[in-house]
């Protein structure tokens, strides 16, 4: 891949998210008016790849949708992207700037989990719902708040965290084990789900590392990894606190090199130029739900096809953080078949409306149905595979 | 002639007052002016100074302070943690509150966290108290991402409010703000600053203003903080007018002090000039009196200064005068009384007074001399008896003195005594002479008396010695062609000690005046006689004959040297002399060889047994060419050590054993072969070379006593000393010289010496011995028995050892011989001393020493004296030879 290829995307992003509306107009023939789509994503995190991945994944949705004739007699479905730079205020604040638009049908909630946690109390008081398409932590849809306004197609830790904890059992053997985790609702989500199923795996984490955006080493956790007799370690992070540990790792002995599993904030990124060659050196799986290199579905191909015409990403293994863009794609037909059942824009009726949706077979998995009113996920862990980051970023499935 | 100046129109009084109150005022005022000037510059100057140090302080103070403070600030506010907390959503108090607690514990600086878009995120507990940033510098913060700053005040004093940006490495924008707030006066507070000291911040530099810039100090204080620095400008100020009016207190003291300064003097002046010009009239009363009347009444000043010295001197004048007269009086007397004659001339040699000593003198009246040339009575052109021109020395020197001749009136010439001196006024001018005469006709009569007694001898009345000298003194000159050959004689008078002792001095000075006349009788004609000392005569024979004949004719003459001699009494005596003689011009030219080649002929005679006449032959002069040759050869001879000691064993007389060595000075010389004692000790002696020559001989003698004593245990090694070396420490010290070269001991050393230097030597030699066996040298007494030994003496010295003098050896026959020897064997006996014979030669002599219970000898029986080498050859026991 083009090593300039992020300041492409970055100029990318800029167009999308000043030129919105202008963008799916073209792609509109009614002049009814819109509904609106919110996305609020970390456009402003410079190595971050999730956001663009999203929006493509959603405008190819919308584009399907509106060629279809658009929602509601012939409304056009349209995106509203904000950037939340990662900032959860800033995520706050954009969402209740979506939440009071006019005819905006739900807000799609990026990368950062502590975002759309944040925005929780809002959701619930501006009665507009929140999907999660990135967002991991259980609290996002584990809450208290009736009737939920939050759902989610991705990912969950509860099962995904405990599919990393199966594979550093079972794949690598290993009965000690470390875990470095973000001192963010993330990680504490991830957290929980080792404290309470780390047992039926026989794991003992014997380190747990709670780092913070912005530290500049694992050297010394690390080394007090292997001091503890770890065998393998569980890393849950994004790239930018991946490429500094794989770097550390690369530059040890062989010997010393511990097989990480990675939850999939590492490769929402720029992982692979940032790290470089050192990438080779260390056993990195990644934990995904989906992969166009290997789904044969036919919604993933039409998703493919729509981003190669659509985007400088000219094969599936280019198309970087595939799951954000699958994810959004899904969603975003979920959503206008909830539209097109409730009738209606209005955030309560498109709720209730998202928990009586018709089966619906996406590009990730048959939903049937998606969200049920005590099931606000639509992915399990049946969609979970690994993956190894290649040189280029292709992500390749492993076994 | 200029015109006198008009008198008292100023007068002196007012003159000095005047100016001295004008001068004074002009001082008082200019010092005033300069210390106000002095004081409004060194206040300015201080005030300055000392707010370049308040504003360096503070600067430094707030710089460090500031600097700090933010950066402890950013360094907490920009961590990691806090980017997390702003990135994280609920939980995130959990780290982030007590972050900002740990922040805030002191509540001087405390910080609160503002959200990324200035909103109230975690507040500190005093964020309420404390003024804050304006929502638009806020903003700005987060527009430009830069810090911001703001003064304000408040009732704690002045605040400096600041906004950093938190800026995480993986975002564009700030996450959040932190607001802080300095209280700037509280920091400054431990500086302990003055309270009247002002101090304005701003974050602008201040507009410079001409008369603040000079009361006040602007320091812009950098805040040293990431990339970018903060300036915090503060401008330091004063009140100045407390210290001006220090400043102008002292302006007024000093103008005060100047006014009555100023008043004190002008009455002090006003005084002064009354008194100095009171006593200026009386000093001008005195002169004028002086110079009218010649005399002055008496009068005194005591004020000691410039008046009262001129009083002095004028007083000293009216004195001097007074002494001159007096001294004129006197000197008139003194001229005219002298007893000698004074003579004065003016310039032109012409007579302008005599005294009347001169008058009697020359028999003139007065008026037949004043104004008469001075040549007249003496000539001074003419010269002295020394030949010197009297008028040339007086013209050059200015005086002459000396003897010469004075004409009488009769034109007889009387002997003086002249001194002249030339008399000059003060341009040294001449004024003329003064000649003063003394009349020495009779110290002329009395002198050529003692002339003729100074040539006589005044026992003989022969000419003496002087005599003698002045008359060879003009034969031998060598401008004397008519001195013709003469023999000269060197005549002894034999035994005249004899006959001094045996009939007394004044019957010696019979014989001598009675040899003294029958030499003049029967020495040949023409000849001159003269006594030279006591029982000397020289007699110079002038030669008309040959050599030979004149030896037969003073042999014929002095048929009769040998005299009988009636003494007074009728005692007869006889007196014979020895002669010595030479020839001029055949043995010698000069007076000095003559003399030297007489005595030496002299000497012969006296060897070949006295009254006889020995002419000057080759043997004494062999003799004497090797004496001066053994003289000449003395010192290099010493230097290479040709003098050295050879050992004469001295045994035991019983068995032979060899009990010492006596060392003996041997000089075996390349030039003159063997040299013996008898001949160089007494030149060593003459030339004073003894000291060396002992120092030699010991240096030798301690080298050899260490193989002598290997050989020959217990012997002990005799060496002699002279006479002389006796006093003065002087053997002493050539033996601790020794001992400073090399010496390290003296035991079995035996200094010898003569009974007669013992008793001549007195304490001196008593102190010496002592000191001499003190460095372990024993004394043993040489030639014992041939001199006049004091029994007593002998008791009290600390000596060792006597050695009987060889001669009572040589004289063992004689039953006397044998009673001394018995009774200095007893006398050693009783004095615990040893007691050795010398010379002994024959077994007749051994056997009887045996007899008489003498124990140990020396002599040729047993063995010569001989060198190391042979000695180290001999058996420990000698038999007779």
């Amino acid at each position: 891949m083009n090593p300039y290829h992020h300041y492409w995307i970055g100029l990318f992003c800029l167009l999308c998210a000043t030129m919105p509306i202008e963008a799916s107009a073209q792609s509109t023939p009614s002049n009814k008016p819109p509904v609106l789509i919110g996305f609020d994503g970390a456009y402003g995190q410079k190595t971050n790849t999730s956001a663009i991945a999203i929006e493509l994944g959603a405008r190819a949705a919308i584009d399907e949708i509106n060629r279809a004739g658009g929602v509601l007699g012939g409304r056009p479905l349209h995106l509203v992207t904000t950037d939340n730079k990662g900032v959860t205020a800033r995520g706050k604040d954009n969402f209740i700037e979506l939440a009071q638009m006019t005819d905006l049908v739900a807000v799609l909630g990026g990368k950062y989990s502590p975002i759309s946690v944040e925005v929780l109390p809002e959701a619930h008081r501006l009665k507009v719902p929140l999907i999660s398409v990135w967002g991991s932590a259980d609290s996002i849809t584990d809450h208290a708040y009736r009737p939920s306004y939050t759902f989610r197609v991705s990912l969950k830790d509860d099962w995904g965290v405990e599919a990393m904890m199966r594979r550093v059992a079972s794949t690598y053997k290993a009965t000690q084990a470390c875990a470095f985790l973000p001192n963010t609702s993330w990680g504490r989500s991830a957290d929980a789900v080792i404290k309470s199923k780390a047992t039926r795996y026989k794991l003992n984490f014997g380190v747990v590392r709670w780092y913070n955006w912005g530290d500049t080493s694992f050297a010394e956790d690390y080394r007090r990894c292997l001091d503890n007799q770890g065998q393998a370690l569980m890393f849950v992070g994004n790239e930018k606190e991946a490429t500094i540990l794989l770097k550390e790792m690369a530059a040890m002995p062989a010997e010393k090199r511990l097989p990480v599993v990675a939850h999939w904030g590492t490769v929402g990124g720029l992982l692979h130029e940032m790290v470089g060659p050192d990438l080779g050196q260390v056993t990195f799986d990644v934990i995904q739900t989906f992969s166009f290199l290997q789904s044969q579905r036919l919604r993933a191909k039409a998703l493919s096809q729509w981003i190669q015409a659509n985007s400088p990403y000219k094969n599936d293994s280019a198309i970087p953080s595939p799951v954000g863009a699958a994810h959004a794609y899904d969603t975003v037909h979920l959503l206008a078949l909830a539209v097109e059942r409730a009738r209606s824009t209005q955030g309560s009726r498109v709720r209730d409306a998202l928990e009586k949706l018709p089966a619906f077979s996406g590009a990730v998995r048959d939903y049937k149905p998606a969200f049920t009113n005590k099931r606000h996920d639509a992915l399990d862990a049946n969609q979970i595979l690994f993956v190894r980051v290649g040189p280029d970023g292709t992500l390749t499935p492993i076994p | 002639m200029s015109t006198p100046a008009p008198l008292h129109s100023v007068s002196l009084r007012e003159q000095i007052t005047h100016r001295l109150q004008r001068i004074l005022g002009i001082y008082v005022l200019g010092f005033t002016g300069l210390i106000f000037l002095l004081a409004l510059g060194s206040v300015s100057y201080f005030h300055h100074n000392e707010l370049q140090q308040y504003r360096a302080l503070i600067a430094t103070k707030l710089s460090a302070e500031l600097s700090a403070i933010l950066r402890e600030a950013d360094s907490v506010g920009n961590s990691s943690v806090v980017w997390t907390g702003l990135t994280d959503s609920a939980g995130r108090e959990a780290y982030l509150e007590p972050l900002l607690a740990k922040m805030n514990r002191t509540p001087h600086h405390q910080i609160d966290l503002l959200d990324y878009r200035g909103r109230d995120f975690i507040l500190s507990p005093t964020s309420g108290q404390r003024p804050r940033l304006p929502g638009a510098t806020i903003k700005r913060t987060i527009e430009t991402a830069q810090p911001q700053t703001q003064l304000s005040s408040s009732d704690q004093g002045q605040l400096l409010l600041f906004s950093l940006p938190v800026i995480a490495p993986f975002t564009d924008s700030p996450l959040g703000i932190l607001l802080s707030s300095i209280n700037l006066t509280r920091e400054l507070t431990e500086l302990g600053l003055p309270e009247n000291l002002s101090l304005e911040y701003s974050l602008t530099a201040p507009p410079l203003n001409g008369l603040d810039d000079a009361l006040k100090a602007y320091s812009a204080v950098p805040i040293p903080f990431e990339h970018q620095d903060l300036v915090l400008y503060v401008e330091v100020g004063m009140p100045i007018w407390p210290r001006f009016l220090v400043a102008l207190i002292a302006v007024a003291l000093t103008l005060a002090s100047g006014v009555m300064l100023h008043r004190q003097l002008g009455r002090w002046a006003e005084g002064f000039a009354k008194d100095l010009t009171d006593r200026l009239e009386a000093l001008v009363q005195v002169t004028s009196k002086l110079s009218t009347d010649g005399v002055a009444p008496p009068f005194h000043d005591n004020a000691g200064d410039e008046i009262t010295a001129v009083f002095d001197a004028v007083q000293a004048i009216v004195l001097r005068q007074r002494a001159i007269s007096q001294k004129l009086l006197v000197s008139s007397r003194v001229f005219e009384t002298a007893a000698e004659a004074i003579l004065i001339t003016n310039d032109q040699g012409r007579i302008a007074d005599v005294n009347a000593a001169l008058l009697r003198m020359t028999d003139y009246p007065r008026e037949e001399l004043v104004g008469q040339p001075a040549g007249l009575l003496y000539r001074l052109q003419e010269t002295s008896q020394e030949g010197v021109n009297i008028g040339e020395a007086v013209r050059q020197h200015g005086e002459w003195r000396g003897e010469t001749y004075f004409l009488t009136r009769e034109q007889r010439p009387i002997p003086v005594m002249l001194s002249v001196s030339a008399l000059f006024d003060e341009q040294q001018q001449s004024l003329g002479n003064v000649a003063i005469f003394s009349d020495i006709s009779d110290l002329k009569q009395a002198e050529d008396q003692l002339r003729e007694l100074s040539y006589q001898d005044s026992l003989t009345k022969l000419p003496n010695y002087r005599a003698f000298s002045e008359l060879m003194h003009t034969l031998l000159r060598p401008d004397n062609a008519q001195t013709q050959r003469f023999a000269l004689l060197f005549i002894d008078l034999d035994h005249l000690k004899l006959i001094n002792d045996s009939f007394g001095h004044e019957q010696g000075d019979q014989v001598i005046l009675q040899i003294a006349q029958n030499l003049s009788r029967f020495l040949p004609q023409p000849h001159f006689l003269c006594r030279r000392s006591g029982d000397e005569f020289i007699a110079i024979v002038h030669m008309k004959d040959n050599v030979a004949g004149m030896q037969q004719k003073l042999k014929d003459s002095m048929q009769t040297v040998t005299h009988l001699i009636e003494l007074p009494g009728g005692v007869m005596t006889q007196a014979s002399f020895s002669v010595g003689a030479v020839v001029y011009p055949d043995h010698a030219q000069t007076l000095n060889e003559l003399l030297v080649l007489a005595d030496s002929a002299l000497q012969s005679s006296k060897e070949a047994g006295r009254a006889r006449v020995t002419w000057l032959n080759n043997d004494i002069i062999l003799r004497l060419t090797r004496r001066h040759r053994i003289e000449a050869r003395l010192s290099e001879a010493l230097r290479e050590r040709l003098i050295r000691p050879h050992y004469q064993p001295e045994v035991q007389l019983s068995d032979g054993q060899v009990r010492g060595f006596e060392a003996l000075a041997r000089w075996d010389d390349p030039e003159l072969g063997q040299v013996s004692p008898a001949e160089f000790i007494p030149i060593a002696e003459h030339m004073n070379l003894i000291d060396p020559l002992t120092k030699v001989m010991l240096s030798q003698i301690v080298d050899d006593l260490t193989p002598l004593r290997a050989r020959f245990p217990n012997a002990k090694v005799a060496f002699n000393v002279s006479a002389k070396q006796l006093g003065n420490r002087r053997i002493f010290q050539i033996l601790t010289h020794c001992i400073d070269a090399k010496c390290s001991s003296f035991d079995g050393l035996v200094m010898e010496v003569t009974e007669t230097e013992l008793v001549q030597g007195l304490e001196d030699a008593n102190l010496q011995l002592e000191l001499l066996i003190g460095l372990g040298i024993e004394i043993a007494i040489d030639d014992f028995g041939k001199g006049y030994s004091s029994l007593a003496r002998l008791g009290q010295l600390p000596i060792r050892k006597l050695k009987i003098d060889s001669s009572f050896v040589w004289s063992i026959q004689d039953p006397n011989t044998v009673k001394i020897i018995q009774a200095v064997l007893a006398l050693a006996r009783a004095l615990h001393m040893e007691v050795t014979v010398e010379g002994v030669e024959t077994l007749f002599q051994r056997d009887m020493l045996l007899d008489l219970g003498c124990n140990k000898a020396q002599g040729f029986l047993f063995a010569r004296p001989m060198s190391l080498t042979d000695i180290l050859k001999l058996p420990s026991h000698l038999e007779p030879a």
